[in-house]
C-alpha cells in the first residue's frame, strides 16, 4: 500500500495545534530512498515520544529527526521519515 | 529599482517530484569558480599572465534552523547520490515563489553532492544546519522541472538541550549521557573527485564522491563526579580522559531525550562508533571550568535505532 503524503493542509492542521494521527504505512520497495516524511505531534514530549516509539515499531525503515517546538501553538512535533533499505 | 534583499535569494532542493525552498534558511551562498592555467608563452612580450579557463566549478551553502530532517539528509549522504539544487529570485509576497521577469535573476539548476554538513545543537538555543554543496556538471537553467510545494511558515525549533550525546563501550552500547553539556555538533564530510575526462564535454567540473567521514564534538562542564541524582548515567570529563587514554572505540548515539534532567533518551536520531580524537581541558579564573572533546567516527553511521 502505498503511503499517504503530508499534505500542506496536515502541515496546516499542525501549526493549529491540532492533533494528527501518524499518516503513512510501511514503505514499498528495496532499495535505499526517502519518502515523504510524517510528521508527529504532541502536547508534550513524553506523549511526543510515545508516539514515535508506536510509529517507529510498526513501520519498519522509520527513522526520526529531531523533536521541535512552536512557542506559540505550545505543540511539539516530530519529523519521520521512511527509509527503505 | 529596489535592491534584492537577501530573503528572496533561495536556495530550492527537488526530491525528484516537487521542489521546496530550503525552510527556515537564515542564510544562503552561491561561490561560483573558475580554475585556470597561465597560457602566456615566449611569443608574447612583456611580462603579463594570459589566463584561461581550464575548468568551472560552483559551491552553494546554506545555513537553516531547520534539523526535523536531519535523517533524510543523512540518509542521503550515506547513498552517494547528488541532490538538485536550484537557487533563484524569489516573491517578495511569501519568499519562496519564484519571480521570473526580464529584469530578476535568473534562475539556474545543478546537481551537487552534500559534501559538508553540519547539525548543532547547543544548550536553550535553536539547533541549526550548515550545509554546503558541490555541483558536479554543468548548471543550467531547468528550474522548474517539478511543481514547487509552497512551505507553510513555522516558529518551530529545536532546542538544543532536548538532543544529547550519550556514549558508552563494549555491551553496555550508547547508554551514558554526556553529563551537564554544553553543546554539541555532528559533521560529516564527503570527499569528492574531480574526474572529467575527454569524453567530458564543457568545462564543468564532474564530481565523483569518493569516501566520507564524520566527527562529533561536544563540550560540557568539568565535575569532578555527578552533582545529580539520576537514573540515566551521565559520562564527565574523568570518563573522557580515561577513554582516551585507553584508546577505546566507543559506542555512541544522538537520540532526543526527555525526563528529568533531560536525560532520558527517546528515538535514536544517528548512532555508531567514534574514538577521542581531541580533549581539551579549560580553567578560565572564576568561571566554570569546560571540556572540549572531538570524537571522530570509526565505521558507518546508523541513522535511527
Amino acid at each position: 500500500m502505498a503511503q499517504k503524503k503530508v499534505t500542506e493542509e496536515d502541515t496546516q492542521e499542525q501549526a493549529q495545534g491540532q492533533t494528527s494521527a501518524p499518516k503513512a504505512n510501511a514503505p514499498e520497495g528495496s532499495h535505499s530512498e526517502v519518502k515523504t516524511p510524517v510528521i508527529l505531534i504532541a502536547s508534550s514530549t513524553e506523549e511526543l515520544n510515545s508516539k514515535v516509539e508506536e510509529f517507529i515499531s510498526a513501520n519498519p525503515g522509520a527513522v526520526a529527526g529531531c523533536i521541535g517546538y512552536d512557542q506559540m501553538t505550545r505543540i511539539y512535533s516530530i519529523r519521520i521519515d521512511i527509509i527503505n533499505n | 529599482m529596489p535592491n534584492l534583499k537577501g530573503q528572496n535569494f533561495r536556495v530550492f532542493i527537488d526530491d525528484g517530484e516537487h521542489r521546496k525552498v530550503v525552510a527556515q534558511s537564515t542564510n544562503c551562498t552561491v561561490n561560483y569558480t573558475a580554475n585556470i592555467e597561465d597560457a602566456s608563452h615566449k611569443d608574447i612580450t612583456g611580462m603579463a599572465a594570459l589566463p584561461s579557463i581550464v575548468s568551472k566549478g560552483c559551491t552553494i551553502q546554506v545555513d537553516s534552523l531547520d534539523v526535523s530532517d536531519i535523517g533524510a539528509i543523512l540518509t542521503k549522504i550515506k547513498t552517494g547520490t547528488p541532490f538538485d539544487l536550484i537557487w533563484e529570485e524569489t516573491s517578495t509576497t511569501d519568499n519562496q515563489t519564484p519571480v521570473v521577469t526580464d529584469t530578476s535573476l535568473l534562475p539556474r539548476h545543478a546537481k551537487a553532492y552534500l559534501n559538508d554538513a553540519t547539525f548543532t545543537f547547543n544548550d536553550r538555543e535553536n539547533s541549526a544546519k550548515n550545509l554546503q554543496f558541490t555541483i558536479t556538471g554543468a548548471i543550467d537553467d531547468l528550474a522548474d522541472q517539478n511543481p514547487l510545494t509552497v512551505i507553510t511558515p513555522s516558529i518551530n525549533f529545536t532546542k538544543g538541550q532536548y538532543v544529547r550525546l550519550f556514549l558508552g563501550y563494549g555491551v553496555l552500547g550508547a547508554s551514558a549521557v554526556i553529563a551537564a553539556g554544553k553543546s554539541l555538533s555532528l559533521h560529516t564530510s564527503v570527499s569528492l573527485q574531480e574526474s572529467t575526462t575527454k569524453d567530458t564535454t564543457g568545462n564543468w567540473q564532474v564530481q565523483t564522491p569518493t569516501g566520507i567521514s564524520y566527527d562529533i564534538s561536544t563540550s560540557a562542564l568539568m565535575r569532578s563526579g555527578e552533582t545529580i541524582t539520576s537514573t540515566v548515567a551521565g559520562y564527565t570529563v574523568n570518563d573522557l580522559v580515561e577513554l582516551y587514554e585507553a584508546d577505546e572505540v566507543l559506542n555512541w548515539k544522538i537520540a532526543n531525550v526527555g525526563g528529568d534532567n533531560n536525560r532520558t533518551a527517546s528515538s535514536t536520531i544517528v548512532s555508531g562508533r567514534a574514538i577521542v580524537t581531541s580533549l581539551q581541558l579549560n580553567g578560565p579564573n572564576r568561571q566554570d571550568a569546560t571540556y572540549n572533546a572531538t570524537l571522530n567516527g570509526v565505521g558507518d553511521y546508523t541513522v535511527g535505532a
